[in-house]
């Protein structure tokens, strides 16, 4: 029988610094089909396991791209491993971005902090299939200048979409000031500089828990329906096959039944944003 | 549906264990102080087939509280699937039901399953105490998780086989040849409060901000004593422990429960149940909602374990009644 807990080695390919707290992992892997969305079971024998979201775009093949940021264990000691170190992954789990719906479609993407990780992949592949998408807009918040991930794909994207971006304070960490010239403001004060409508378009957002709401405030105000929002949201999923119970919420498993979900789906559910 | 039985006489009951001990590892019901514990016998001596609820039910030995699921080392993980025969003998109709109702989530957990396809069930008849609500939660009748089940009869005993190894014990010379037809066998009593696990379901999640959780959770300690003594509770954590060198050492799958108030953190802190009230209420929403509708049954048979247990006196049949009504 198929253990389904058990975990595969992978070789770090490639580690990338993004922030003073966020790195990506580049990990080979074969024969490994996802879609954006999905999330890998991350283990460090010793450490423990960890649910990460998947970065990179299916189109990228022989690799899989984690972005992390250190705030446990497990990620904690990703962040002291080098290209050649192994770990260990499971996985593909849980529903994706669903890339036949939306098809066709103009595409609001929101994301916040971290967010953002989860939300590239999905950006990237729909990039990368750029002729069966209508208009795609990025709406990207960071806490400060310093906590902005991939600023070396900013140009990218701003040549393929219409990239906003902004930062809840231009202040670094450490209280200096960054020179950051940009947008000041929470990512929901980017809607207000879109001259155009996205009532016909799908909104995507990932960010912390407490973004939601009021992204979808904007969305609404802006005549978008409910059903048209698809959110990807964060649990602790210890394994990533509907048994642990930790990401439960109510009658829904985050690692089977999301982590992307129609807003429509879930907005009577209690507890989920 | 008829049932075809088979008489056993008391006496013979020992002759039955010991066959049954040949092969397996037997566990039953001893006596522990002034409770009852299911745990490993050797003679049929130690066991009582005449006992109320155990406090511990049989998922101790199904999903053990601290159970290595791998080793690893430099190399990888390795599985550590395990490979004991096990064999309840005298298990209630609650708990042999719990058991069919944990198959139905962990029936592709290679762990679980190992265990399980190695088992010998033998249920018991019981007679129900003032915390028994099994007939509620529709787990007071016959369950196939029972290979076989012994209903008392005067001073005898009715053995129904429920499966292959069911009938093979059955057609031992210790069984007296002429057989006794049935229409059902179940538990028939008149329950402390009867409820309606229809309303409770659906209204579960409508009612959500019902004050019976308010009223609940002022009174609930967090101990996870219910969840702990629960046959159905199955919520776990896991952990690696490692040995003297870094990066060998184990990988364990521990008991965890809903109510801490660790559960539902995520990374960065952000705890989506921070209040014990919404802690409280997942225990239910999971039990009489969500596992309804993944797999059409409650992940409660009645057992009243987590009444007799919990040092708030909370009982689990008021929260419904007053959810629900009957």
């Amino acid at each position: 029988m198929e253990n389904i807990y058990k975990p595969f080695k992978s070789k770090i390919l490639k580690v990338v610094d993004q922030t003073y707290d966020t790195k990506v992992f580049r990990l080979e892997v074969k024969n490994f089909k996802y879609m954006p969305g999905q999330f890998v079971e991350l283990s460090i024998p010793g450490v423990g396991e960890a649910p990460i979201s998947i970065t990179s775009s299916p189109h990228e093949e022989g690799y899989i791209d984690l972005c992390v940021r250190r705030v446990g264990n497990v990620t904690n000691a990703l962040h002291r491993m080098k290209a050649g170190d192994h770990v260990w992954i499971r996985g593909p789990y849980g529903v994706g971005f669903p890339f036949e719906t939306i098809k066709g479609k103009d595409i609001v993407y929101v994301a916040g902090g971290i967010g953002m990780a989860p939300l590239r992949s999905s950006l990237n592949y729909v990039l990368h299939n750029k002729k069966d998408f209508g208009k795609i807009t990025l709406l990207y918040g960071a806490r400060t200048p310093a906590d902005l991930l991939y600023k070396d794909e900013f140009d990218r994207w701003a040549n393929e979409c219409n990239f906003l971006v902004t930062v809840d304070s231009e202040k670094l960490p450490d209280g200096r000031s960054s020179g950051w010239k940009g947008n000041i403001g929470v990512v929901t004060t980017l809607f207000a500089k879109l001259n155009y409508s996205i009532k016909d378009s799908i909104g995507i957002v990932c960010g912390p828990p407490a973004m939601y709401k009021f992204v979808i405030q904007e969305f609404r105000k802006a005549g978008m329906p409910d059903s048209s929002i698809y959110l990807s949201l964060e649990r602790h999923m210890k394994c990533g096959v509907g048994k642990c119970q930790h990401c439960q919420i109510n009658n829904r498993y985050v690692c089977i039944d999301g982590p992307v979900f129609n807003y429509a789906d879930i907005k009577n559910l209690p507890e989920s944003i | 549906m008829t049932l075809m039985g088979k008489i056993i006489k008391k006496e013979n009951l020992k002759r039955l264990f010991d066959d049954v001990s040949r092969e397996f590892k037997v566990i039953a019901p001893v006596k522990k102080g002034e409770d009852y514990v299911l745990s490993e016998v050797e003679s049929f001596s130690d066991v009582v087939l005449d006992y109320p609820t155990t406090i511990l039910p049989p998922k101790k030995f199904l999903l053990p509280y601290k159970e290595p699921i791998f080793a690893f080392d430099a190399e990888g993980f390795k599985d550590l699937i395990p490979d004991e025969k096990i064999a309840f003998f005298g298990l209630h109709l609650c708990d042999a039901n719990a058991i069919g109702r944990l198959d139905l989530v962990f029936w592709n957990d290679p762990y679980y399953r190992a265990r399980r396809d190695r088992m010998l069930i033998i249920g018991i008849s019981c007679k129900p105490t003032e915390t028994c609500f099994c007939k509620s939660m529709k787990a007071n009748s016959l369950t196939n998780a029972c290979d076989l089940f012994l209903l008392a009869k005067d001073d005898k005993y009715i053995g129904f086989s429920m499966t292959e190894k069911g009938r093979k014990i059955v057609s031992q010379l210790y069984f007296e040849p002429e057989t006794v037809n049935v229409e059902e066998v179940k538990i028939e009593y008149e329950e402390k409060l009867s409820l309606n696990l229809y309303k409770v379901e659906r209204k579960i999640l409508e009612d959500y901000n019902n004050p019976v959780w308010d009223e609940t959770a002022k009174k609930c300690l967090a101990c996870t004593n219910c969840t702990v003594v629960c046959p159905l509770c199955y919520c776990f954590d896991v952990v690696d422990e490692t040995f003297i060198f870094p990066g060998e050492g184990l990988r364990f799958r521990c008991w965890d429960s809903c109510l801490l108030l660790s559960f539902a953190r995520v990374a960065g802190g952000h705890n989506f149940r921070r209040d014990l009230k919404a802690r409280y209420r997942n225990v239910y929403t999971h039990k009489f909602k969500t596992y309804i509708d993944e797999f059409g049954v409650p992940s409660c048979v009645g057992c009243g374990r987590c009444i007799i247990f919990c040092p708030a006196n909370i009982d689990m049949r008021e929260v419904l009644f007053k959810l629900g009504g009957v």
